[in-house]
Formats: C-alpha cells, sequence, structure tokens
C-alpha cells in the first residue's frame, strides 16, 4: 500500500468540510426559527405602536416565507454580510470583529494551560500507572472538571481579587491600560508596539480567567491523554521497541508518546469546540469583553440576525480547527493520506 | 477462568432434569465477572462514586422531610398567626447551617431542594437522550450504507459545535414553546447529548457487527431483528453505562450553566447554578458561603458520578484491565525442587555439560518465570535448564500453557508488570536475571535478539523502516555516523532480501512476509550470538514460511548464531532446529537431537505430541486426551500423569526429572531409571515412531 | 493453441446427480471510496470457479492467504452475494435467490467457523446460543424440547455430562470445547451440507485430531457433505477426497487428493508441497526450490497466469508484463555489491519515474543507448523468466521502451484425470481472462 500525497489529502479534507458547516447553519436557523416570536416583538414589543413594529418586521424580511428567509440567511452567510442586529447600533460583522478577538485570545491562552497541563500529567500518569501520582491525577482531573467555571472564577476572584487584592477581578484591560489596538489580540499588540504597561496589565487581567478555563479543560486532558498513553505503551511495536534495548527514554517518547500524540491532537481539536462553549460562561463571569458574551445576550433577545452570524462564525471557528487538526495529522501520519 | 472438564462427576440428575431456565443467579455471575478482573483502584473508584450519589440522593428524597426549612422559605413561624423574617445574607449558624442568602433563604434548605431537581433533571435527559442515541446507534451501525454515512456526518457537526452553546440556544427555544421550566431545561440538556451515545453505540455496533458470532447467526438463517437484537444489542449495551453516567454527570453541569445564565428554572425555584449566579454580587462583598455551597454540592455529585463513570470504563474496556497487578506480589525465594547434596539428584545433561568447557551462546539454568494472578502466582516456566552453543539451532516445542512463549521473553527480560524471572540466564557469559536495568538493555539486540511472532504490528507505523535501523543502531553504538548506520541498515535488509529502494518506505507499505523480513533484519544487524524466534513465521503462509526459515538457516550458518526457535510446529522443528526440547506445564519434558526425537521419543507426552500431528503421511487420527493442568496449583507428581497412557501409581507422588534415555537424549519420565523412582520390573516403555506405532 | 471456452472440471465417477454444482462463479468486491463516493478498484476475490460435489463426499478448498477460499465458502452460503455464476444446490439455483427465499434452505446448508473463541455469541449461555437454530427454523416449539435436542447434540460432540453446560457460558470453556460448541450449533438442524472454514486452524496440535475425528464421526452417522476450507495441505490430504488448489480466486489444479499428492502437475502446488515442512526425522538441511516472492495484492493481480512472477517454470506466454520487470530489477539489486548497484540506478534512472504498462514499460534514462546495451546483455540473466517474453527493446530520445509479446491466461485443462491450469500442458487461453496482449492473443498460434 503506497503512502498518499498529502496534497491529495488536504485537499479532500477541505473539501469535506463544507457539508460539516452546512449542516450546522441550517441546525442553527431551524432552531431559532422553531421559537415562537421574532426579534423585534421580543425587543420592543409592548414599547412602539403595532403599526411601528409590523414596519420593521418587514423591513428585516420577517415576513417573508420560511424558505427564501433561509436562502437570504445562506447568501448572506456566503458573502459575509450578516446584517443588522436589532438592538445594536453595529452591524453583526463590526461585532463580530471588535469581541472576536477578545474570545480567541482566552480561549488560546486557555488552550495552552490546558494542553500543557493535560499532556504533561496525562502522560506521566499513563507511564506510572496504579501509583500515587496516577490516582492523585485522575482525581484532580475529575474535580476540577466537576466544578462549573463560572464557580471556580467566582472563588478565584474572591480570592485573588477581594482578598488579596493582586488580580483584577474582571475586564480586560480597558481606558488607558489598553494596548494600540492592532490585531485585537492585547498581549500580541503590546508586545508588538512595546508598550510595557499595556503588556502588564493585559497580563494581569488574562491570567484569571485563562487559569480558570485552561484548569478545566485540563482536567479533562488530563483523563484522555492517560487513556491514550496506556493504550499505546500496551502496543505490540512499544514491546519490540524495547526489545531491541531502547531506553525507556526513547520508548516514551519516540515511540509510545509520539503515536499517542495524533489521537491527543483530535481530543484537543474536539476540546477546542468544548472550550468556545465555556468561554461563554467565563466571560459572563469575568465581564470579558467577548464574543461569546454577546451571543449569550443575543440569543436573549431573540435576535435572529446576530445569533446566526456569530453562531456562523464560531462554526467556522470549529471547522477551521478541525481542518487544522487534520492537517496535521496528515503531516504526522503517513498512513492516513489517500 | 475455571475450565469446565468433561471429567467432572454428572450433576444431580434430578436437579438438573428439565429445567428450563438459567437460574438467575448464573446470569449475574456472568455480569459481575468483568468486575474481578478489574484493579482494586477502579473497584474503589466505583463504589466510592456511588456512595456519595446514594449520599446525595438521600438529601434530595429524604433530607426534606427532615430539615425543618424548604428553599422558599423566608420566614418562619414562631407563633399561631406571627413570622419572623429569616435574616439576609446571614454567615452559617447554628440556625442556618450554611447561611443565609439576599433574599433571606436558608442556603442548606436551597441546596436540599435543588437536589431532587438535580435528579429528575438527570433522569429526563438522560432517559431522552438515551433512548434516541441508543436507537439510531444501533440502526445506523447495524444497516451501514448511505442512511449511516449521512447520520454519521450530521451527528459529528453537531457533535463538534460547542456543546454548551448548543444547548443555550435549544433551552431557550424550548423555554419559549414550553415555558421555562424543568423539563426544557431537560430536553436542552438531552438533545446535546444524544450524538455522544449515538456515535459509541453506533461505532461498538459497527465493530461488533462484523465479529464471527454474527455472520454465524446469519448463516443459520436469523433474521436482521434477531440478530440485532440478540446478538448485538447485549454486546454492545455495555458500554452505555459509562456514557450514562458521564452523561448524568454533565448534565447537572449543563443545567447549572443554563441557571447560571437565566436559562434554566425561574428564580425563586432553588437551583445550583442560579444561587450562584445570585450570589455574584456577593462575591465582590467578600461574602462567601452563598456562593460557595451550592458550588460544592455540584462538584461532589459530578465527581462522584464521573468516578463512577471512569471506573466503569475500566471494566468494560478490556485495553484497560489491570494486567499483571491482581494479587500478591510472588515471594523472592523459589521453592526449590532440586536439592542440594543428596544422592539421586540428577541434573540435566546440559546443566552438567555447562558445567565443562564449551563457549555458550545462551545458558540457562533453572528459570523460572512467574506471573502475578488474582488466584496466587502463576509459574509458566519451573525450573528449565538449556544450553544454546554457537551456530546451533535448539527448538522448543509446545503447545499452549506449555510456558514457552514466555522463555523467550524472560531469556531478554522482557517482563509484564508483575512478571517474575528467577534462575540463571547467561548470555555470552553475562548473567541477565540479575543484572542491572542498563546492563540488560545493552544486551537487547546486541548480545540477543528477540523475533516476535505478530510482524504486522512490531514496527512503529510513523517511522521509516530505515529510522528504526538507524536509531538502534546509533542506541547502541553511539559513535556511529548516521550515514554509516544507513549503510548497516541497507546491507541488513538486503542479506533478507529486501531491496535497497524501500529502505525508507514506512511499515505499512510492506506486506505481512516482508515486515517479518524487516524484523529479522533488525534482529542480526548489531551481530548478536544469540537469536530467539518466538513464533516467526506462524502467522505468515507456507512458502513465505519456508523462504524465512531459509533466511533463519543461512544466517545461522553464515554468521555462527545461536538460535532459540519457538514453535508449536512440530514440523517446522524437524526442518531446522539441530536439537529440541519439548516443553510441557512449564517445564522441559525431553530433549535430544531432532532425529532421535522424532524417530523414538521416550516422553508419553512427546509421542503423542508427534502421533497427533497431521504431515502428508498421516493414515490415522491419533489425539492426546484430557487437558493440560492449571498452572496456579499445578498437581503433584509428574504434571502430564493424568493423561498419560502409560501412567503408574506413583506417577502423581513422585516428580520427575530428566534422566539420560539415550545418545544426548533424556526424558523427564519415571518409566526410565534415573528419573526419581525406581522402575517396576514388568513396565512397558514405548518405543519406535509414534506416528506408525502404537502411541 | 486450443481456445478454451469453458473450464471442464469433472466430479467424480458417480453417475448420480451432484448434490452441488457450482458454474463460472464469481464474486466481485469494489474497493476504496474516493472523494464523490465513487468506488475505485475491484478485488475479484473468487474469479470463476467450477466444481461438483456429490453426496458423502468431503471437497477440500485449499489456499493461502489471498486465494479467496474463505470468501468462495461464505459465496455457497450467499453469506456473500456472488457476483455471477451459479450454484446449483440439488438442482435448485442458489445465486438469484433473495435473503428470504434462501432462509429454509439454511437448515440444511450450514458452516462451522474459524475462530473458537469469537463465533459464540457471549451473551447467549450454551443452551441457548447452541439451540438457536432450532427456533429460527420452527423445529421445536418449547424451550424444554429445545433443552433436549441440545443435550443430544452436545453428546454427540463429546461435550458430557451435557447437561452441565447447558447453563453455562462459552468463555468458560477451552478452545477445543468451544470449536465443539460451534460444531453442534450448526449440525443441530440436521443440514446435509457443510462448510468448514479452517474449523482446526486455531487449535492446539493434541485436540485438532479430536475434532477433525469428531467430524468424520458426524459425517457417518448424519450422512453429511463437507466442503473443507483450510491452508493446511496435510489437513486436507487427509480428510478430502479431491482438492482443489486456489490461488487469488481461481483453480490452479483440481482433482483427486491422493493424486494430487503424489503427482502435482501444477508448479504452484508442487512449490506448496515443497515448501510444507514436515514433522519426521532427516528434514533438516533439505534442498527446496521454493518459488520467489509473495502472493500479490489481490486487487491487482498478475495478468496471464496468475502464477507466473514467482514460478520457476515460467516461459514466455506465461504472462510477463512490465511490472515483472521492475520487480526482476529490484530482487537483482539486492544481491549486488555497492557498486554495481550505484551504477545501475544511474542507468535505470529512478525506477518510479518509469511508465509501467501490461506490455510495455518505458524508462527515462539520460543514457539510453547504454542502458538498451545493458537490458540485452544482463536481460536473460536476470533471476526471472521475463526476458524471454520481451519482443523488442527500443531506443527513443531520452527513453528506453522494452515491449512484451502475448501473454494469456491459462484455462483449466485436462491432464492426468486431474485440471491444470498451466500453459506448461499446452498453451490454452481462457477467454474471460486478462491477458498481456490485446485479442490478437486469441488468434496467436501455438509454440
Amino acid at each position: 500500500m503506497k503512502t498518499g500525497s498529502l496534497g491529495r489529502y488536504l485537499v479532500t479534507r477541505v473539501l469535506l468540510a463544507v457539508p460539516s458547516v452546512f449542516i450546522l447553519l441550517t441546525l442553527v436557523f431551524l432552531l431559532l426559527h422553531a421559537a415562537p416570536g421574532d426579534p423585534v416583538t421580543a425587543t420592543l414589543g409592548g414599547r412602539l405602536p403595532p403599526a411601528e413594529i409590523a414596519a420593521r418586521q418587514e423591513t428585516l424580511g420577517l415576513n417573508d416565507p420560511i424558505y427564501v428567509q433561509y436562502f437570504n440567511y445562506l447568501a448572506g452567510a456566503l458573502t459575509g454580510d450578516f446584517g443588522n442586529p436589532v438592538t445594536d447600533s453595529r452591524s453583526v460583522v463590526e461585532i463580530i470583529l471588535e469581541t472576536a478577538p477578545a474570545t480567541l485570545e482566552l480561549a488560546a491562552a486557555g488552550m495552552l494551560i490546558a494542553v500543557t497541563l493535560g499532556v504533561v500529567v496525562g502522560a506521566i500518569a499513563g507511564r506510572l500507572r496504579d501509583t500515587a501520582f496516577d490516582v492523585g491525577g485522575r482525581l484532580f482531573g475529575v474535580v476540577i472538571y466537576a466544578a462549573p467555571v463560572f464557580w471556580t472564577a467566582l472563588l478565584g476572584q474572591l480570592l485573588f481579587s477581594v482578598k488579596l487584592g493582586w488580580l483584577p477581578s474582571s475586564g480586560r484591560a480597558g481606558g488607558f491600560d489598553a494596548p494600540e489596538q492592532i490585531t485585537g489580540f492585547y498581549v500580541f499588540d503590546s508586545i508588538i508596539t512595546g508598550d510595557w504597561e499595556a503588556l502588564q496589565s493585559s497580563l494581569l487581567h488574562l491570567i484569571l480567567p485563562a487559569v480558570t478555563l485552561g484548569l478545566l479543560i485540563g482536567g479533562v486532558f488530563i483523563r484522555l491523554v492517560r487513556v491514550n498513553m496506556l493504550q499505546t505503551l500496551r502496543s505490540d511495536y512499544v514491546e519490540a521497541a524495547r526489545g531491541r534495548g531502547l531506553p525507556e527514554r526513547n520508548v516514551l517518547f519516540r515511540h509510545a508518546f509520539k503515536t499517542a500524540l495524533i489521537p491527543i491532537i483530535t481530543i484537543v481539536g474536539l476540546q477546542f469546540a468544548l472550550m468556545l462553549g465555556y468561554a461563554a460562561l467565563t466571560e459572563t463571569t469575568f465581564s470579558w469583553p467577548g464574543l461569546a458574551r454577546e451571543l449569550i445576550d443575543f440569543v436573549g433577545t431573540r435576535d435572529y440576525a446576530a445569533v446566526q452570524g456569530i453562531v456562523t462564525f464560531i462554526a467556522l471557528v470549529v471547522v477551521g480547527v478541525s481542518l487544522l487538526i487534520d492537517i496535521i495529522t496528515g503531516i504526522i501520519d503517513p498512513r492516513v493520506r489517500y | 477462568m475455571s475450565t469446565v472438564h468433561g471429567s467432572e462427576a454428572p450433576a444431580d440428575a434430578h436437579s438438573a432434569a428439565v429445567n428450563s431456565r438459567t437460574p438467575l443467579k448464573k446470569r449475574l455471575q456472568h455480569i459481575y465477572r468483568p468486575f474481578r478482573q478489574t484493579s482494586r483502584i477502579s473497584r474503589g473508584l466505583i463504589f466510592s462514586g456511588l456512595g456519595v450519589v446514594v449520599f446525595f440522593l438521600l438529601v434530595a428524597f429524604v433530607a426534606p422531610l427532615l430539615y425543618p426549612y424548604s428553599g422558599t422559605q423566608y420566614r418562619k413561624e414562631v407563633a399561631p398567626g406571627e413570622f419572623v423574617k429569616f435574616p439576609a445574607l446571614a454567615p452559617p449558624s447554628v440556625e442556618h447551617p450554611f447561611g443565609t442568602t439576599r433574599d433571606g433563604f436558608d442556603v442548606l434548605a436551597r441546596i436540599i431542594d435543588a437536589a431532587s431537581l438535580a435528579f429528575v433533571v438527570m433522569a429526563i435527559a438522560v432517559s431522552i437522550a438515551m433512548l434516541v442515541g441508543v436507537t439510531l446507534g444501533l440502526y445506523s451501525g447495524y444497516r451501514g450504507g448511505k442512511f449511516d454515512r449521512a447520520l454519521v456526518t450530521v451527528m459529528d457537526s453537531v457533535y463538534a459545535f460547542p456543546s454548551l452553546v448548543m444547548a443555550i440556544i435549544v433551552g431557550f427555544v424550548l423555554g419559549s414553546i414550553l415555558t421555562q421550566g424543568v423539563f426544557s431545561a431537560a430536553a436542552a440538556v438531552a438533545v446535546v447529548y444524544i450524538p455522544q451515545y449515538y456515535r459509541v453505540v453506533r461505532n461498538h455496533t459497527f465493530s461488533v457487527k462484523q465479529e464471527p458470532f454474527v455472520e454465524a447467526a446469519r448463516s443459520f438463517g436469523a433474521k436482521d431483528r434477531t440478530i440485532v437484537g440478540r446478538y448485538i444489542f447485549f454486546n454492545v449495551v455495555q458500554t452505555v453505562p459509562v456514557i450514562l453516567t458521564l452523561n448524568a454527570a454533565d448534565s447537572i453541569l449543563v443545567l447549572a450553566a443554563l441557571g447560571f445564565l437565566g436559562y434554566g428554572v425561574p428564580y425563586p425555584i432553588p437551583e445550583w447554578g442560579l444561587d450562584i449566579a445570585k450570589a455574584t454580587n456577593d462575591v465582590a462583598a467578600g461574602i462567601w458561603w452563598t456562593a460557595f455551597w451550592p458550588g460544592m454540592a455540584i462538584v461532589l455529585l459530578v465527581t462522584a458520578l464521573t468516578l463512577v463513570g471512569e471506573g466503569l470504563n475500566d471494566v468494560v474496556n478490556p485495553l484497560l484491565r489491570t494486567r499483571g497487578k491482581a494479587g500478591r506480589k510472588i515471594a523472592g525465594m523459589p521453592r526449590s525442587r532440586r536439592k542440594n547434596g543428596d544422592g539421586g539428584v540428577t541434573r540435566s545433561a546440559d546443566a552438567v555439560r555447562g558445567a565443562a568447557q564449551e563457549k555458550l551462546a545462551a545458558k540457562i539454568r533453572d528459570l523460572r518465570v512467574g506471573y502475578r494472578t488474582s488466584d496466587g502466582p502463576l509459574w509458566a516456566v519451573d525450573g528449565v535448564d538449556l544450553n544454546l552453543r554457537a551456530g546451533e539451532c535448539v527448538g522448543l516445542v509446545g503447545e499452549s500453557g506449555s510456558g514457552k512463549s514466555s522463555m523467550g521473553r524472560a531469556m531478554l527480560r522482557l517482563m509484564p508488570p508483575g512478571g517474575v524471572v528467577q534462575g540463571e540466564v547467561e548470555i555470552d557469559d553475562r548473567d541477565i536475571v540479575n543484572a542491572p536495568e542498563s546492563t540488560v538493555r545493552k544486551m537487547r539486540g546486541e548480545g540477543i535478539s528477540l523475533m516476535f511472532q505478530e510482524p504486522m504490528t512490531r514496527l512503529n507505523p510513523l517511522m521509516r523502516v530505515s529510522d528504526h535501523f538507524v536509531e538502534m543502531i546509533r542506541t547502541h553504538q553511539p559513535k556511529t555516523s548516521r550515514q554509516r548506520a544507513r549503510t548497516m541498515a541497507r546491507d541488513a535488509l538486503m542479506q533478507v532480501g529486501i531491496p535497497p529502494t524501500r529502505v525508507d518506505n514506512y511499515p505499512h507499505e510492506f506486506s505481512g512476509g516482508m515486515r517479518q523480513r524487516v524484523m529479522l533484519a533488525m534482529a542480526i544487524v548489531l551481530t548478536p550470538r544469540t537469536i530467539v524466534a518466538d513464533e516467526p513465521t506462524t502467522a505468515l503462509d507456507v512458502i513465505v514460511e519456508s523462504q524465512i526459515l531459509s533466511l533463519l538457516e543461512r544466517l545461522r550458518s553464515e554468521e555462527n548464531v545461536g538460535i532459540l526457535l519457538i514453535t508449536h510446529n512440530l514440523g517446522v522443528v524437524a526442518e531446522a532446529c539441530d536439537r529440541v526440547a519439548v516443553m510441557y506445564a512449564g517445564r522441559i519434558v525431553e530433549m535430544g537431537p531432532v532425529d532421535q526425537i522424532f524417530n523414538d521419543p521416550k516422553h508419553p507426552y512427546t509421542r503423542g505430541l508427534v502421533a497427533s500431528t497431521i504431515s502428508l503421511n498421516t493414515t490415522e487420527l491419533h489425539s492426546v486426551g484430557g487437558y493440560p493442568p492449571n498452572l496456579v496449583e499445578p498437581p503433584t507428581g509428574c504434571r502430564f500423569a493424568d493423561r498419560c497412557a502409560y501412567a503408574m501409581d506413583h506417577c502423581t507422588k513422585v516428580d520427575p526429572e530428566l534422566t539420560t534415555v539415550g545418545p544426548e537424549q533424556q526424558a523427564a519420565c519415571l518409566l526410565y531409571p534415573g528419573a526419581g523412582a525406581d522402575v517396576p520390573a514388568d513396565v512397558r516403555t514405548p518405543s519406535g515412531d509414534p506416528q506408525k506405532s502404537e502411541v | 493453441m486450443y481456445r478454451g471456452d469453458e473450464d471442464v472440471v469433472t466430479g467424480s465417477d458417480s453417475d448420480a446427480e451432484p448434490l452441488m454444482s457450482v458454474r463460472d462463479l464469481n464474486t466481485h468486491f469494489t474497493t476504496g471510496r474516493n472523494l464523490l463516493g465513487r468506488t475505485q478498484g475491484v478485488v475479484k476475490a473468487v474469479d470463476g470457479v467450477n466444481f461438483e460435489l456429490h453426496r458423502g463426499e468431503v471437497l477440500g478448498l485449499v489456499g493461502e492467504s489471498g486465494s479467496g477460499k474463505s470468501t468462495l465458502g461464505r459465496s455457497l452460503l450467499k453469506l456473500v452475494q456472488p457476483t455471477s455464476g451459479e450454484i446449483r444446490y440439488q438442482g435448485r439455483d442458489l445465486v438469484p435467490m433473495s435473503e428470504s427465499q434462501m432462509r429454509p434452505m439454511r437448515r440444511e446448508l450450514s458452516m462451522i467457523f474459524q475462530d473458537p473463541n469469537a463465533s459464540m455469541n457471549p451473551a447467549m449461555t450454551i443452551a441457548q446460543g447452541v439451540g438457536h437454530p432450532l427456533w429460527i427454523h420452527g423445529m421445536v416449539e418449547t424451550r424444554a424440547e429445545a433443552r433436549e435436542w441440545v443435550v443430544d447434540m452436545l453428546e454427540r460432540v463429546g461435550l458430557q455430562p451435557a447437561r452441565n453446560y447447558l447453563d453455562r457460558y462459552p468463555e468458560e470453556l477451552s478452545g477445543g470445547q468451544k470449536q465443539r460448541l460451534v460444531i453442534a450449533r450448526s449440525l443441530i438442524t440436521k443440514p446435509s451440507f457443510v462448510i468448514a472454514d479452517e474449523p482446526v486452524a486455531a487449535l492446539d496440535m493434541s485436540v485438532r485430531a479430536r475434532v477433525l475425528e469428531l467430524m468424520l464421526e458426524l459425517q457417518e452417522e448424519l450422512d453429511l457433505t463437507y466442503v473443507f476450507i483450510t491452508h493446511d495441505l496435510a489437513t486436507a490430504r487427509f480428510m478430502c477426497d479431491r482438492i482443489g488448489i486456489l490461488y487469488l480466486g481461481r483453480f490452479v489444479e483440481y482433482g483427486d487428493a491422493d493424486l494430487m499428492f503424489s503427482d502435482p502437475q501444477h508448479p504452484y502446488t508442487r512449490a506448496l508441497l515443497s515448501a510444507i515442512p514436515q514433522p519426521e526425522a532427516g528434514r533438516r538441511g533439505r534442498e527446496k526450490t521454493l518459488p520467489r516472492g509473495e502472493i500479490p495484492d489481490a486487487a491487482r493481480p498478475p495478468a496471464g497466469c496468475r502464477f507466473h512472477p514467482r514460478c520457476p517454470q515460467a516461459f514466455e506466454v506465461c504472462g510477463w508484463e512490465g511490472q515483472d520487470l521492475i520487480d526482476a530489477l529490484e530482487e537483482r539489486w539486492t544481491q549486488v555489491d555497492p557498486e554495481t548497484y550505484e551504477r545501475e540506478t544511474k542507468l535505470f534512472g529512478k525506477l518510479d519515474n518509469a511508465e509501467v504498462a501490461r506490455e510495455s514499460v518505458r524508462f527515462s534514462a539520460s543514457a539510453p543507448e547504454d542502458l538498451a546495451e545493458w537490458l540485452h546483455e544482463h536481460g536473460p540473466n536476470l533471476h526471472a523468466n521475463v526476458f524471454s517474453a520481451v519482443t523488442e527493446v527500443r531506443v527513443e530520445s531520452s527513453h528506453v521502451l522494452v515491449r512484451f509479446g502475448a501473454g494469456p491466461e491459462p484455462a483449466m485443462q485436462k491432464v492426468d484425470r486431474r485440471d491444470v491450469a498451466c500453459h506448461l500442458h499446452g498453451v490454452l487461453v481462457r477467454e474471460s481472462g486478462v491477458h498481456v496482449g490485446g485479442p490478437e492473443v486469441l488468434h496467436q498460434t501455438a509454440r
């Protein structure tokens, strides 16, 4: 069986990603339109005369037949025009551009912490099976996941902000402390512009939310990485490698760990979606000006355009991450290429 | 595992009469079986988790009857018609053990009430998700085809999306259709979990579908419905409890999240997440008890459920079952069956000869290999002596349970956790059994190599074949340059018939036979003086097998390597080996030059084995009745006695030792003098070719 | 050369109507799926098989991995749907039958499976598992009745006292005992025709004989007809009356068992017999002539005679094709010294760049004249007899083209009371085969 080409593999994965996005968009559309009422009535009902409400509904196309609305929605998604929310002066796209970097920065920082924690502890636990470290690590992973993120966040605020005063309890780094916005990623921007005060403020604000998020997801990783390590350490080629007299260190890293990495990378990709979900809760607790928090608000006002737009964006990000994972897997593992 | 022996005494005829049902006890025993095989830790996890869950159940359904206040109560009646309000934000006290909230509710009361809500939501959510997910998964996995592919794509897309966001949207939507409340929250949780059940059940169904017993059911005409119901379902269903508990755990978290965001049940119905949300402002003022206790409740219950789930996962997943660590550690001192100094001690000819001057590639004395099992230590190899001369090929023959597979690994001290090697193993005059790990490691591959049975899975799929060699060479001889290592690799591969154009291929690009050649090349590249080949050709076709055997033979004569060839195939032994040792129940029962062993084996087991081997010249079938003994509690005396046609009364009392029965041939059998007992005068000993004469 | 229309395969000398008669059976699988879900390749697991079986006979289907013997067994029982051909059981053709039409026939057609550890449903007790077929075919009405049948069958297969086994689960038994369960289950409906797929391969030697003995006893008691699928020629010789040797989906030799072993006609059969290790004295260091290489990928079988790349006696019409030349070169390079290797690889350039087709190979060469010269000089000395089929070595501007002559696929022909597919006995072309060369192949005159 010959090894396929990397290029062909990548193209195939990209093409296969399209139906996934499509399905998600449709799903979201159906869900939102299943609920009775509409954005206008939800937010402004009772405050404006019925004629005015009807007029707004007409402008927003809410009286069109469902398939027309669906079509417009898809068309809008393709062209990047998601329309305007009812209660906000910015367009949906503007909202996304403004708040997405905050969420992504938080998610990235959290993921960094989670991966480091999870992979290191999980791999060691897998190796030292049934020892105190292993049981302790597993228990930690379970407990930290069981603790609701908003609860941990509150306790964290209580301890580090209110009682100890070391870290700010909310917000991102606003006002004078914010760096010049180039990419929207404060840490990155601070470094580029050499603004050390902004950097310090950004980091301080980032620590609590990122650690809260990271610990939680890290707990999940610990268990998953451990299981994968266990399975890989049992495999035939690991035994064969030991039989060739390779030092345990080599066996662990080059053979066991590297192969275990493949499913781990996939897991990381999947958990990214999980992280975005938890980001919604974290952002709310820390008043972090992110996209997820906006989404929660818009769901409450049943603002189709905004919700659909943000969800589409999230779906695209998820699919993008999954694609990235596939690419990395294709580079590492020669067996999967066609 | 207890083997049912046909020679058991017949059960009571009356009770076993036309009894139409399998007793319940038997069924329960069957279900409990996998539990016995998991580690104590896993069982501990399950039971402690269950304990906490039961505690919460009591809290949810019994405590309200005992605790004086309810969750929405903000005052109490001190006298008829007279009410006193609870203090707001009071710290924990005797009156209110967990304190009170901003609105004057008793925190503990709210925790208790919320518990029952949590269980109700959990029950509803899990039931819906399980019902839909499992059914779809079974159907999809069994049917396959377009429906399955389409459903998998849809489910994967939903699964990939942030579940919490999905739950929020669904919860919100259902809440506005149905009214916000318990059911809509539960349903939101359920919908989000359906893909999980689906995936796991579908994948498991898919793999069970390929199992031979499913095909067997089709072969005798079972309908699809029956197959899914009786053959697939019960085998797939084992994974459901794991998902179920994890689902239950998650449902509490999702419910809390929804509550926190305001999309769960409406205030002032007690709900843990909702209460935490309400406590947000309290935290800024430094008040901890309104947020702490609800969160603690969540942590404890979810942890408990997850522990149960993790424990069940360990039970169900055969890969995670403990191997080797169940049972007590094996004691240090072996019970020696060889007495020192007394007369009548016969050591094997190999042991005696070893004392002489020959340079041996490998020398084994009184080797014992044991494993820990939950029923006690199992000595798979129980006192083996063997000499392997340079340039000689010795065959080690035995059936399953003989211990031969353990021998190979023991010679490189490649033991699984809990395995123990005792005795003497000298490779190139250096001891392996008691040497430090670094010494042993160095010898593996350089002093002695092991060829494994299954070539398909012995190479790292991510590394090129040449990289395997380079890594190995440079580990043992660090001064070797990469270039030189590659050349060595290429030469070794050429010796086994792999063209240089394929040296940089990945393992999956080779067929089974070629992979075995690669393994052979790796075994010789550092020119060891001893090679242990553990069933090297069992997994291969007969022509390829013959090719590999020819290769082995050529290498043996060209490089003067000593080969220990472990196999169950007597034909391979006849063709490839100079001498052969026959193993039974952990011991060598006969040893000698190949031709003699085939022409005139002396031990009844060897005779039985040779006779029952089907060859092209077989005209009559012979077999050896009975079963090999249980090595956790080996029988006293000769281990083959209960199956032996020549057994005498004292065979079950005296342990036979190897004694000379022919030129360079030895057998451990009391039929022959010197084995440990006097031989009765009129005894009939077997002789001649077992395939021609009587066994 | 004669044109063979149909492979003529004779049954035994009995004139009675055969119990099963198979004509031109084909089972093809499609493999691989490209982006649009369309399949990419075809594996002809069973590629034109013919045989007849009379009541009470034992037919052996012998082959190594990739030979298609398992697929053939499953095709006979329609566990896998054949692509074309006829399977006549007691006169009725099974191939076009739907599953519901087949179902009642499954009472009489039965299968014994290979892996004793995985062939019984672990979730059913022995009584349930062994007795299930009775319920399916409506042979019992009460549970008690079924249990009696099971007890009877268990005793027949040697599991005694049978009542002890009824409520146990299969996992509690040893390998040999489990295989007896499988046999019990497959015979409980009193079938007439049984396919045994490697029934003893997973068992220890000392246990095999017992199970085979059992099978023979039961054959007598119940008047069974067996198709015995195995890779072990020794077992096949002992158990079978007639044997067909399968290679990549087709018989290469078919006939009476004893005759086949005493005087094999096909080079593959001879190779198998020569390769089998025999448990006898005096076998040490014996001479063996083994075919080279391994069984090729069933998805891309060699053209012409499928065995030709490995056959020590292949000659010019056996189907030499482009890939064979590449393989022969690679084989050569495992045996020359490094300088020669360097020199020759430079001549040929990267083998991956060569255009390999059935009838030709085009090498891109920097020095085409030298390459052509080398081919003329060393080609005939390659270990494989590839060059015998080369009709032309053409020098082009920066390429060298090597052309092959006709290499038709052999049809079955009668040789000494057996059927053999081999041109050594006279070139006979299989019409529906895969040949090297176009339609003119069929009109070439014999050597």
